[in-house]
């Protein structure tokens, strides 16, 4: 057991004499000599020192140490193809940077800070997320497989109750990933032109990642650069900026206040929470002799792992000075080798990227195929390849053990990648919206090293490694005709974005037909009383949110016109019959005679000659033709046979008044005197309590006439003078010496008042009530009861005694004709209109149902 | 007055105090009058469209029979100012008696004061427009053409005056609900409402605008009331045919 | 609850529990006949309140010029020379008689006027505006009614129909009409003890 080392990272068994591990090629021999103690992990807090990158070349991995001797040999050749700038690959050679599309994924994060669902159930319409016409292909290769997509099957996936308006209206834009393509490849030929720190022997994925994390590291601050939702985040990548930040909860809020690099600067350093181990470890060496593309990494790592600066300022990291950043350039990066991609194995088809994937689990799939300790070479039990990402290793890089240690905590809840945030109008504004900070930037860079760059024609795809060939897509989703398209078009763009790129725009108009890569799921891990609360809330929302009808009355509409055609149909003929005089409609001659009218004239022949008789004026001055008339014959029979002494009282403010009018008009030819014939007592306040206290005591509660104190000569004289001093109403003191109680009244509770009030004082006294026909028949059951003594109703009633009293005095018959048309008219008006009315409710109504 | 009638009175206010002690615990279930319904509904847009209400009262006397319905309105009137005296333009209150539009004016008054916006109260909001029924009437069809309204709330007594004040309502477009303790004047509102009040539903009104257990409590009493006078009214016909046919 | 409140709702109680037990109690009856002349004198002096609110609230309106403020002023003008002429000349005199015979009667006959073609109006829109058997039933009810009391040219009255009426204004009206004012009753009932208790207090205070 002895000569048998167990490696630390993978734990597979080794040799003891091999001084890396063969399966993962983690050094298992410590460092002796002056390298002693150098691939010991960087503390937090420890201070980093200036070291020659060359020295730490024995602690580089084996694979990295192969590149770069690799890269050693081409070097002069580099030089020599960069000048000649040949660039219209589709596979075009970018420079490498390890960790190149992170900081899209992180920057990515910004944009969506509101989930779709949630922006759907809040009634909004999300962002329209930008037209993305990024290629697939460049996704697969810079991602990893394509399963690990999730636009596909998005919403299909997504619960229905997440499933708002407005997602599919963005959906389309996530699923075009066509300018990814194009996208990279413009990046590439750009950084090329401006960073040449690769020589033509760097892998074509090195290159690519390293100029488009370039670019997107410039661009960083740009508010327009992200168009994937933020759910398409990679976890793993989320959760690098959480446990970064670890002070709030919210992912995006993380990558937007992840301390900047200036914060390291200016000597605010960072808490150990926040500054992931393996950047400290690479802090505190600070490698000296660093090309500028080498800090593009890790630019990307700070930026991408730790610092998201607000958009819209610069972020002071990119302020700081580039030699500073190149001192921090891990050595082992400086001289990283590259190798030579074949063309011709480029283009083959290799190995399945799905199976690749099962090996590694969530390991991000660039990072698979970066990682030396790929299974393309050796094959591993799967068990045994997990447990080798999970442990950490002394040996191999801290940002990688960071990763390892990340993924292995995530590697069971999501999906390792997401679609590309880079858009094309991302792109195109990477050149034309360049702030001034990040002209700043690429002068320089530009500045530092101006190298050639590498030309993917030169390189043959042969020359791919395997592991890079693993994880280029299997199946681009693009059909054949669009891929021979694009492949034939050789086009070299002079102009704009894509000035240099040859081949990266479709060759025939219109959009290029996309495949639909496989999408991984992002459905919420929720439980059903989770999704039972959601949906809840989001019907409190869509109720709160929802317009609610301010159902008001269903008003008819009123109609002016039947008003005038009433008014004029009626008045019109009354005032004819009125005018002419007619006597067309026959008299009431009902014999017998009503039993109550017959007992109104009883009471009325009944009186003693002279008798004080009161008479209570109880109506409306309104309805004084209707009073009048009906009161009139009564007392023209009364006065007629006994002229008795009338007293007149009234609760009413018109009463004294109403009741002048009808001594002086109705009963004009008795010549009644004011005081003398009868007593008008006026206004009787109080209602029941005053006609009770009357009832009582009259003359205490009426001690005044309301009538011109004769014997004043001055107007103002307001005096008035008494009433009760005369006979016979002299003596009398009760109700009960009344001789008959008349009341007039319009009203039934009048009537009832009266009669209530007086029943206890009044005696025997016998009360009659000569009512309008409205009140009448409410005021019948006091006469089936036998508290009154007669009833006149109205001009029916008025009519009847008239008939009984040798039709004096002719007020009945006057109004009778006009009264019979216009209750006639009523009649047929009501009739008529009512039917037409029904009519048109019917149809109203039939057509509101048909409307339902 | 007779011991019967003192019976009957202190029947029905132990009835009132206890069942409003029973109230005060247990909730009030009401059954729906769709003219108290879209009154509570018109007070909310009446305060939101920054219109008027207009409460008429009507012409009855606090002396007279009708001073029941007078006093209802006014519990009413009371809800109304209490929840519409945030509003724009203030409701308005117009009767026909004296002694009631002095009333009116208290009530708006202690309406601002419980709404904790006394200094919004205008008194010429509590107004007598007339002292006739018409006269009244008159007075009333002036508020609704020239102030806004948007809605007319006539509770109180109306006799078929009311018909004016329909009419003009009609006229405006403006809504009416209508409730009387006069039969002349229920039947106009019947004829001229989408949904009048008939009867004792006039006094349910304040019980509605939850203005105290009391309120509820009074319209059980008039339920038990209501039903034992049923009973009388049945068992004395019962007794009367008995004794018609010889049974008594 | 204020001072003031409380002072009104303490007179309110016992102004009412006397006046009650007065119909009840006779010795007691002293405090009702004096209570009573008080409310008469107090419902007089209130006529005088609502005159002079309804000039305050015109006279507002004319002073703020606001919409129908012409009406306003010829109602306060109009109000004025009314009431001192009835104030000096009393009613019996040719001027108070005129101004009775030619305005106010005129004026409360024509709203009268207005108010048959008011309820013509809303009789014949009645279906229109709620259609059902108990609007239907309305409007027969009251065409039947309105033919029972007219006679026909040479024939007189409509016997059948004038039965009818008769029977529906004695019978099926009035019971009716009863029982809505038994309800009406016991309403007035339970509010007036709502008053005499002090929940209702229409007088103000909270």
């Amino acid at each position: 057991m002895a000569d048998i080392i167990k490696c630390p990272t993978c734990g597979s068994k080794n040799a003891a004499d091999l001084e890396f591990c063969q399966f993962c090629q983690t050094r298992l021999q410590p460092l002796t000599g002056p390298l002693k103690g150098l691939d010991r992990a960087i503390m937090p807090g420890q201070n980093p020192t200036v070291k020659d990158t060359g020295q730490l070349e024995p602690i580089l991995p084996e694979w990295l140490r192969e590149a770069r001797s690799s890269a050693k040999k081409n070097s002069e050749d580099d030089v020599l193809q960069a000048a000649q700038k040949s660039i219209g690959s589709p596979t075009v050679s970018s420079g490498g940077d390890l960790l190149a599309g992170l900081r899209s994924h992180a920057q990515d994060n910004e944009e969506e800070d509101t989930p779709d669902w949630l922006t759907s159930i809040t009634g909004e319409t999300p962002k329209s997320k930008k037209a993305q016409t990024e290629s697939p292909e460049v996704r697969w290769v810079e991602l990893g497989a394509k399963n690990d997509f999730a636009q596909e099957d998005r919403s299909a996936e997504k619960p229905s109750w997440m499933t708002g308006p407005a997602s599919s209206t963005s959906q389309p834009n996530n699923k075009d990933e066509l300018t990814d393509w194009f996208q990279d490849a413009a990046k590439g030929s750009n950084a090329q032109e401006t960073n040449q720190p690769f020589n033509a022997d760097t892998p074509n994925w090195l290159h690519s990642m390293a100029v488009e994390n370039d670019a997107l590291s410039d661009i960083k601050p740009l508010q327009d650069n992200s168009s994937v939702a933020a759910s398409d985040t990679p976890d793993w990548l989320r959760s690098m900026t959480v446990e970064d930040a670890k002070q709030n909860d919210d992912p995006f809020i993380n990558n937007m206040a992840l301390p900047t690099y200036g914060d390291f600067d200016a000597g605010k350093a960072p808490s150990a929470e926040q500054v992931p181990d393996w950047l400290k470890g690479h802090e505190s060496e600070t490698p000296v002799a660093a090309s500028s593309v080498d800090l593009d990494w890790m630019n990307d790592l700070q930026t991408g792992e730790g610092e998201q600066p607000m958009q819209g300022e610069t972020a002071p990291w990119l302020k700081a000075d580039v030699p500073a950043d190149e001192a921090q350039t891990p050595a082992w990066l400086t001289d990283m080798p590259t190798s030579t991609l074949p063309e011709s194995e480029e283009n083959k088809t290799l190995a399945d990227p799905e199976q690749t994937d099962d090996t590694f689990g969530d390991v991000p799939n660039w990072l698979k195929a970066a990682a030396p300790q790929s299974s393309i070479f050796e094959e591993l039990p799967a068990e045994q390849k997990v447990e080798a990402l999970k442990m950490p290793s002394s040996d191999s890089p801290d940002w990688l053990n960071t990763f390892n240690s990340n993924e292995a905590s995530e590697s069971q809840k999501s999906p390792a990648f997401i679609n590309d945030a880079q858009t094309s109008v991302n792109s195109d504004a990477l050149f034309t919206d360049m702030p001034d900070w990040l002209s700043t930037m690429d002068n320089s860079s530009s500045s530092t090293t101006p190298k050639a760059v590498n030309n993917a024609e030169n390189l043959a795809p042969s020359d791919l490694p395997t592991w890079v060939q693993a994880m280029r897509p299997m199946d681009s989703g693009i059909s054949q005709p669009s891929q021979s398209s694009y492949s034939t078009d050789r086009t070299l763009e002079s102009r704009g974005a894509l000035a240099g790129l040859q081949g990266v725009l479709p060759a025939r108009p219109g959009f290029a037909p996309t495949g639909k890569p496989k999408a991984y799921s992002i459905k919420l891990q929720a439980s059903e009383e989770q999704q039972a609360q959601a949906d809840l809330l989001e019907r409190i929302l869509a109720a709160e949110t929802a317009p609610v009808p301010m159902t008001s009355f269903s008003l008819l509409s009123s109609s002016r016109g039947l008003r005038w055609l009433i008014a004029i149909v009626l008045f019109s003929n009354l005032s004819i019959v009125l005018l002419l005089r007619t006597q067309i409609f026959p008299m009431p001659n009902s014999f017998p005679i009503p039993p109550a009218v017959e007992g109104s004239l009883r009471v009325a022949q009944s009186i003693p000659n002279g008798a004080p008789v009161l008479v209570a004026f109880e109506f409306e001055s309104a309805r004084v033709g209707e009073m009048e008339a009906a009161a009139a014959p009564l007392f023209d029979q009364m006065l007629l046979l006994r002229r008795p002494r009338l007293v007149f009282i009234s609760t009413r403010e018109t009463g004294a008044i109403l009741t002048e009018r009808f001594i002086s008009e109705a009963l004009a030819g008795y010549n009644y005197q004011s005081g003398v014939d009868y007593l008008n007592l006026g206004f009787l306040p109080g209602g029941p309590m005053g006609i009770y206290a009357f009832a009582q005591a009259p003359q205490a509660i009426a001690e005044f006439a309301f009538a011109r104190n004769s014997d004043a000569n001055n107007l103002f004289d307001i005096s008035l003078p008494p009433a009760w001093i005369l006979e016979p109403w002299k003596s009398t003191t009760s109700l009960s010496q009344f001789a008959a109680f008349i009341i007039v009244t319009d009203n039934a509770d009048s009537a009832r008042v009266w009669i209530e009030q007086t029943t206890s004082t009044r005696g025997t006294t016998p009360v009659v009530v000569i009512s309008s026909a409205q009140a009448a028949p409410m005021i019948q059951p006091y006469y089936a009861s036998q508290q009154i003594r007669g009833l006149v109703s109205g001009l029916s009633g008025a009519a009847l005694l008239e008939q009984n009293n040798a039709g004096r005095p002719g007020t009945a018959r006057a109004y009778w004709d006009a009264y019979n048309m216009g209750i006639v008219f009523a009649v047929l008006l009501i009739l008529v209109g009512g039917l037409w009315n029904l009519v048109l409710g019917l149809r109203d109504r039939a057509a509101l149902r048909d409307a339902n | 007055m007779t011991l019967l009638d003192l019976a009957i009175i202190i029947f029905s206010a132990f009835l009132l105090l206890v069942i409003t002690l029973w109230k005060r615990k247990s909730p009030a279930k009401l059954r729906e009058i769709p003219a108290l319904t879209q009154l509570y509904r018109t007070l909310g847009l009446s305060v939101e469209e920054g219109t008027r209400l207009h409460i008429s009262l009507g012409h009855s006397g606090l002396l007279n029979a009708s001073a029941g319905s007078a006093l209802a309105g006014l519990a009413l009137l009371r809800q109304i100012a209490e929840r519409t005296s945030a509003s724009d333009r203030p409701s308005v209150a117009s009767a026909g008696d004296p002694l009631l539009g002095l009333l009116a004016q208290d009530t708006l008054q202690a309406g601002y004061q419980a709404a904790g916006v006394e200094e919004l109260y205008l008194p010429s909001t509590g107004r007598v427009t007339g002292l006739s029924p018409f006269g009244f009437a008159a007075g009333a069809m002036h508020i609704s053409q020239n102030e806004n309204v948007s809605t007319n709330i006539m509770i109180g007594h109306f006799g078929p005056e009311a018909a004016l004040l329909t009419e003009v309502s009609d006229r405006e477009n403006v809504p009416v609900i209508g409730a009387s303790d006069d039969l002349a004047g229920q039947a106009v509102l019947f004829a001229y409402t989408q949904d009048a009040l008939i009867g004792e539903e006039l006094f349910a009104a304040a019980a509605y605008f939850d203005a105290g257990p009391m309120h509820v409590a009074s319209l059980v009493v008039q339920d038990i009331l209501r039903w034992l006078v049923i009973l009388v009214l049945l068992g004395g016909a019962m007794i009367r045919t008995a004794q018609f046919l010889g049974l008594l | 609850m204020r001072a003031a409140t409380a002072f009104a709702v303490f007179i309110t109680i016992a102004t009412g529990l006397l006046m009650l037990g007065s119909y009840f109690f006779s010795p007691l009856i002293f405090i009702r006949t004096l209570f009573l002349n008080w409310a008469i004198i107090l419902a007089g002096s209130a006529t005088l309140v609502g005159f002079i609110n309804l000039i305050l609230v015109h006279t507002d309106k004319v002073r703020r010029n606001e919409k129908g403020s012409v009406y306003s002023a010829l109602l306060v003008i109009s109000l004025a020379v009314t009431f001192l002429a009835g104030f000096v000349l009393r009613p019996d005199h040719i001027i108070m008689k005129a101004i009775l015979a030619g305005i106010i009667i005129p004026a409360e006959a024509a709203l009268m006027g207005i108010l048959s073609v008011s309820l013509l109006y809303a009789a014949i829109r009645l279906l229109r505006r709620r259609m059902d058997l108990t609007s239907i039933i309305f409007l027969i009810t009251a065409a039947l009614l309105f033919l029972g009391s007219v006679t026909i040219p040479f024939f007189g009255e409509i016997p059948v129909i004038n039965t009818f009426a008769h029977w529906v204004t004695q019978v099926g009206a009035l019971g009716g009409a009863r029982g809505i004012l038994i309800g009406v009753g016991l309403g007035t009932l339970t509010t007036s003890l709502r008053v005499l208790f002090g929940v209702d207090r229409p007088y103000g205070g909270n």
